[in-house]
């Protein structure tokens, strides 16, 4: 076809021809062959194809494709590839083809299966992982895993690998052929499990395990084939694309991360284990997995309960009598096929430990609901409220991230079991009661086996524990009581402090008649009473039941016993609470020393009180110190749990509000980071504590001046928490407005900020301080676009709220007189400025210690209205304020710090000293650059006086 | 980066970020076609693959409907040029060796190299002729033919009515037909 032709006349033509019948076409086209012969020629060869059927665009591009894309099939038997000679292509299979090949030598002549993969690996960067990966593999030496001898590429590119040749049945085949009993198939894999165990100790991954990757040789022993393949083939992709890792699953072994793109981990191998366990017993997997594709199987995941494996048991095919599975076996499978990674069996020893344990007929780890997710949750939720030096006594208690109700339950067995022992002798009959009390208890605790019944929640369980121990323990007084000051205890830590509270009551007065005001027993309950109270955060009336059962303690096991450590941390907190922080700060170096002496310097308890006397010290404005203690906090945390442990959070958290706040925006921007990918590992991406860390993360983001990242970081907190409608939601929208701010998108700013303070009211009322902070947060965030009246108006409501709440809050009031004071400034109303800057200044000074920060940030805002009216004695005024701050000034925050800067260029303005104001304007501007804080107003003021002075 | 953001910024001018899309797709359909021709030589679905290299890549909920498009047609374009790429490789490789490039078993169902290999190169230069003269057309039939997509679905990726891709199609498909029948006799 010729280039000149008029497509667009051509195209027209075609069409009204199209339409036309047999004969009219022929005479349209002989008109135009006439007038123009060349578009009659192509439309005619047009109309011609337009008839003719069967073309290649009618088969479909799989006529094509099918030829094209086919790998090459031809057998490659008798090729070289390195020193082994290709000898019979044995299978084919998603990554490629296998061959067995021999290596020959002078001296021995060795045997090994070769994998050709199926992908070519582009560029220099993929064959240096794919040499790294191999490097790494080839570490792996295990009997229960196909040793990787050798690899490379050939001339065209194609990775390959050899590995030890495995002459065997698949699992599930073998346990077929040779009838293996339940017992046998257990065993099996429990060897799985420890061969897979290993590869994960070594941070490799399997990502693809399933029968036909498990072979049992002719002695027996299982064999894991493929160990870390998957991962190197999919090393080829972008590593940040959200679907790396599902290509090369089938999906009927696919984990749930996989089918959904989320992050792959040891949970992962975990899971296809569990997929195995389930085959194994029941020649089937659950959910239909052999017959869904993906897409269906990705849509079912949150929908469907998994299936219990007794439940799938096929009458035709079983080899294990379904009544066998029901109950443990069903809980283990399912435990392994928890949804999120984080509910299952922490490791492949984990899970085999648990079969092991129902070998044995002990009990198993494994139950239906994992309580320890949600106490953690709740623990979590609560973060803010409770406290952190309460959530680190809890934490040390319940151990996070492991299955807390276990650990609750064992603790209560443990303790009864210690009563049951020092009563044994005496009383052998009674001990025989508490166990036959527990296993009722117990028994009636396993919602397995009574299919409809519902979980019950934990602290139902202890409820109705409460109520079955008064029933039945009636005619044992001294039982009774202990067994359920111990229900109480668990209550109050699950989150039951109103069950509790009158039992506890109940207890105490018992104990004291029964055992005398010095007992153990009594200083027990009074920890517990303390537990409840901090979990209303009744602090101070804490404080005298922290006392006795510390004097107690004391004259029992002595002052330096870590029972009495344990009870001046709690202390510490209630000093806290009452900002007597030198008290604080001497005793929680006490507990530090104690704890150290107890556990010795590499405990995990002793980093989570350091952790403590960091957030002391942070109190007390001490922040180089505090930063010494969290750091050494996190140092002692990663040594006893390792790089990734929950725990953690408590220090990060501090640490990175520490170095935000002295304007370490890069130290903080990583310490959150890590935060960040702690609490998602460990918590999974839909934890309110997730979504607080991205908060935070997202803050100082915003502060380092990247608001796209901060942005899609608030984002996922936000939708987090609207989801879950948690309460740090405010803070989220105070964040975004913050952020819109940055951006200078006042409306947006003031939207957000309003949305913050009305969430504030809805959930906490007008009875706490929040809800009036926030709505000064509101007043300052109109001040900022310059809405003056609006800003006056918001900031006396707040005033006005937070009197209202009277003593607590009085520090408060005086901040935000100061604020209002800055705003009145800002319109020119310097005399009222002034007015209620001194008389919050006045307040503070009374009422908060003088190195407190507030106090020098108001003394800076009086100096800068002070310098702005410059009256006779204005000027000496703000001078001697000045002067106050200036030994502290490396601790100002960075807005304070700016805006004693600006104060100081006013000054010196003022006294005709046109250099030094200068140099003190580049020292604000610089300041503003490098720290991230919010300073629109003092960077206009900057800008408005630096002509001033240059002319 | 996301691949709903490597997608938005693709879509809004951003070159490397197109670069880095088309490469994940194509990367990803290859896979694809390669396991599922495997698998199923007899059955593969184009329609499929591109569908699920979507589902796999950008998971459906995610995407807002423009980018959803946008997808589409780096899909589409990604299938095209992983037939064109295969095709040459095969007639170079025939002419480097020198010898037959692969006994294809027939008994799996895959059919001679040597009748579609100039069928889509020929397709491919027809279709840059029809690009140069209607570039619209020719993104229809990447969709379309290359994608996999029905009629309906192509309009919807390429936001148009119904009508008027039914008209491109026989248009763009008598053109390229009849170019076809020009060069392969």
């Amino acid at each position: 076809m010729s280039g000149g032709l008029d497509w667009q006349r051509l195209a027209e033509q075609f069409d009204a021809l199209c339409e036309l019948d047999a004969g009219a076409r022929a005479q349209a086209l002989d008109k135009l062959r006439r007038d123009q012969p060349e578009l009659a020629q192509e439309l005619a060869r047009m109309l011609d194809a337009d008839a003719r059927e069967n073309g290649v665009l009618d088969q479909g591009v799989e006529a094509i494709a099918a030829v094209t894309v086919a790998v090459s099939a031809r057998d490659r038997s008798g090729q070289q590839l390195g020193e082994f000679v290709l000898t019979e292509r044995i299978g084919r299979g998603g990554m490629g083809e296998v061959y067995r090949a021999e290596r020959r030598a002078s001296d021995f002549e060795q045997a090994v299966a070769i994998k050709l993969l199926r992908a070519g690996l582009d560029g220099a960067d993929a064959e240096r992982r794919f040499a790294r990966e191999r490097r790494i593999l080839a570490r792996l030496e295990h009997p229960g895993i196909a040793r990787l001898i050798d690899g490379g590429m050939d001339t065209e590119g194609v990775p390959w690998l050899a590995m030890e040749l495995v002459d065997g049945q698949t699992l599930t085949a073998y346990a077929k052929s040779a009838a293996l009993s339940l017992d046998q198939r257990l065993q099996l894999v429990i060897e799985v499990c420890a061969a897979v165990d290993y590869a994960h100790r070594r941070l490799i991954v399997h990502r693809d395990l399933k029968p036909s990757n498990v072979l049992v040789d002719g002695q027996g022993r299982v064999k894991l084939l493929d160990f870390g393949i998957a991962k190197l083939l999919d090393e080829e992709e972008a590593p940040a694309m959200t679907a790396s890792g599902v290509r090369l699953m089938s999906p009927a072994y696919a984990a749930p991360e996989q089918i959904l793109g989320e992050a792959i981990s040891t949970a992962t191998d975990v899971y296809a284990l569990g997929l195995l366990l389930c085959e194994l017993l029941t020649a089937r997997l659950p959910q239909k997995r052999g017959q869904q594709s993906l897409e269906a199987l990705a849509r079912s995941l949150d929908a469907d309960e998994i299936e219990r494996p007794s439940a799938l048991v096929d009458a035709a095919v079983r080899d294990i009598p379904a009544h066998l599975l029901v109950g443990d076996l069903d809980n283990i499978v399912c435990k392994a096929l928890s949804r999120e990674p984080e509910r299952r069996y922490a490791s492949a020893v984990a899970l085999a430990e648990d079969i092991q344990r129902f070998r044995d007929g002990r009990p198993i780890a494994a139950r239906p609901d994992t309580f320890g997710y949600r106490m953690g949750k709740f623990v979590r939720r609560h973060r803010g409220s409770v406290g952190a030096s309460l959530l680190a006594l809890l934490a040390l208690l319940i151990g996070f991230g492991s299955a807390l109700w276990q650990a609750d339950v064992a603790r209560t067995q443990a303790r009864l079991a210690e009563a049951q022992r020092v009563r044994a002798e005496a009383q052998a009959e009674r001990a025989e009661r508490i166990k036959d009390f527990l296993i009722a208890l117990f028994k009636d605790k396993e919602p397995v086996g009574r299919a409809g019944a519902k979980p019950k929640t934990p602290l139902g369980m202890i409820e109705s524990g409460i109520v079955a121990a008064q029933r039945d323990l009636k005619d044992d007084p001294e039982l009774r009581d202990e067994v359920l000051g111990d229900l109480a205890d668990v209550g109050v830590n699950l989150g039951g402090a109103e069950t509790a509270a009158p039992l506890l009551e109940e207890s105490l007065s018992y104990r004291r008649q029964h055992y005398g005001d010095a007992h153990r027993l009594v200083a027990s309950v009074l920890g517990s009473q303390v537990t409840a109270m901090f979990q209303k955060g009744k602090f101070s009336e804490a404080e005298p039941k922290i006392a006795e059962a510390q004097a107690i303690l004391t004259a029992i096991h002595g002052p330096e016993h870590i029972d009495v450590a344990n009870m001046e941390n709690r202390m510490v907190r209630v000093l806290i609470s009452q900002t007597r922080l030198d008290e604080a700060a001497v005793l929680m170096r006490e507990v530090v020393r104690k704890t150290e002496a107890h556990y010795g310097a590499g405990h995990a308890e002793l980093g989570l009180r350091l952790s403590n006397l960091g957030v002391v010290l942070m109190q007390m404005g001490q922040d180089e110190a505090a930063q010494v203690e969290f750091e050494r906090a996190i140092a002692v945390l990663e040594r006893a749990y390792g790089p990734e442990h929950a725990a953690l959070g408590f220090p990060l958290t501090n640490l990175g509000d520490l170095q935000r706040r002295r304007g370490l925006l890069a130290e903080a921007l990583a310490t959150y980071e890590r935060d960040v990918a702690i609490t998602l590992s460990q918590l999974g991406n839909e934890h309110p504590a997730y979504a607080v860390s991205l908060q935070r993360l997202g803050n100082a983001q915003r502060m380092n001046r990247d608001f796209k990242a901060a942005e899609t970081t608030l984002g996922r907190a936000l939708a987090i928490q609207e989801k879950g409608k948690y309460n740090e939601l405010a803070d989220t929208y105070s964040r975004l407005s913050n952020l819109a701010a940055d951006r200078d998108d006042a409306d947006t700013a003031i939207a957000r900020a309003t949305q913050a303070h009305a969430h504030a009211l809805a959930t906490q009322g007008i009875k706490s301080r929040l809800t009036w902070t926030r709505l000064g947060f509101l007043g300052a965030t109109l001040a900022e676009a310059g809405r003056t009246a609006a800003s006056s108006e918001s900031l006396e409501q707040a005033i006005a709220g937070l009197q209202a709440l009277g003593e607590p809050a009085i520090a408060d009031v005086a901040m935000h007189q100061v604020q209002l004071g800055s705003v009145r400034r800002q319109r020119g109303e310097l005399d009222q400025a002034i007015e209620l800057q001194e008389l919050g200044l006045r307040t503070l000074e009374a009422r908060v210690k003088a190195t407190d920060g507030r106090v020098d940030t108001a003394r800076v805002a009086l100096s800068l209205s002070l310098l702005m009216r410059a009256g006779s004695a204005d000027v000496a005024r703000a001078q001697a304020l000045l002067g106050q701050v200036e030994p502290r000034r490396s601790a100002l925050s960075p807005n304070a710090h700016a805006a004693l800067e600006l104060a100081r260029a006013l000054e010196h303005r003022l006294a005709g000293d046109r250099a030094e104001a200068l140099a003190a304007l580049d020292r604000l501007d610089a300041l503003i650059a490098n720290t991230g804080l919010d300073g629109r107003w003092l960077r206009a003021e900057s800008k408005r006086i630096r002509p001033e002075l240059k002319s | 980066m996301e691949l709903t953001e490597l997608i938005q910024a693709a879509r809004l001018g951003d070159r490397a970020a197109a670069e880095r899309l088309f490469t994940a797709v194509y990367r990803d359909l290859h896979r694809i076609a390669a396991r599922q021709l495997r698998e199923q030589p007899n059955a593969m679905a184009t329609t499929s693959l591109v569908h699920e290299a979507y589902f796999r890549l950008a998971r459906p909920e995610s995407l807002a409907l423009t980018d959803r498009q946008h997808f589409y047609a780096v899909a589409a374009r990604a299938m095209r040029q992983i037939l064109i790429d295969h095709a040459r490789q095969r007639f170079a490789q025939k002419r480097g060796s020198g010898a037959e490039p692969s006994d294809l078993e027939a008994a799996e169902g895959v059919a001679d190299a040597t009748a579609a290999g100039p069928n889509v190169l020929a397709l491919d230069a027809a279709l840059q002729q029809l690009e140069g003269m209607d570039a619209r057309l020719a993104n229809l039939v990447e969709l379309r033919f290359f994608g996999g997509l029905t009629l309906d679905e192509a309009a919807d990726a390429a936001g148009m009515s119904r009508t008027t891709v039914k008209r491109d199609w026989r248009r763009a498909r008598a053109f390229l037909h009849a170019a076809l029948g020009e060069a392969v006799p």
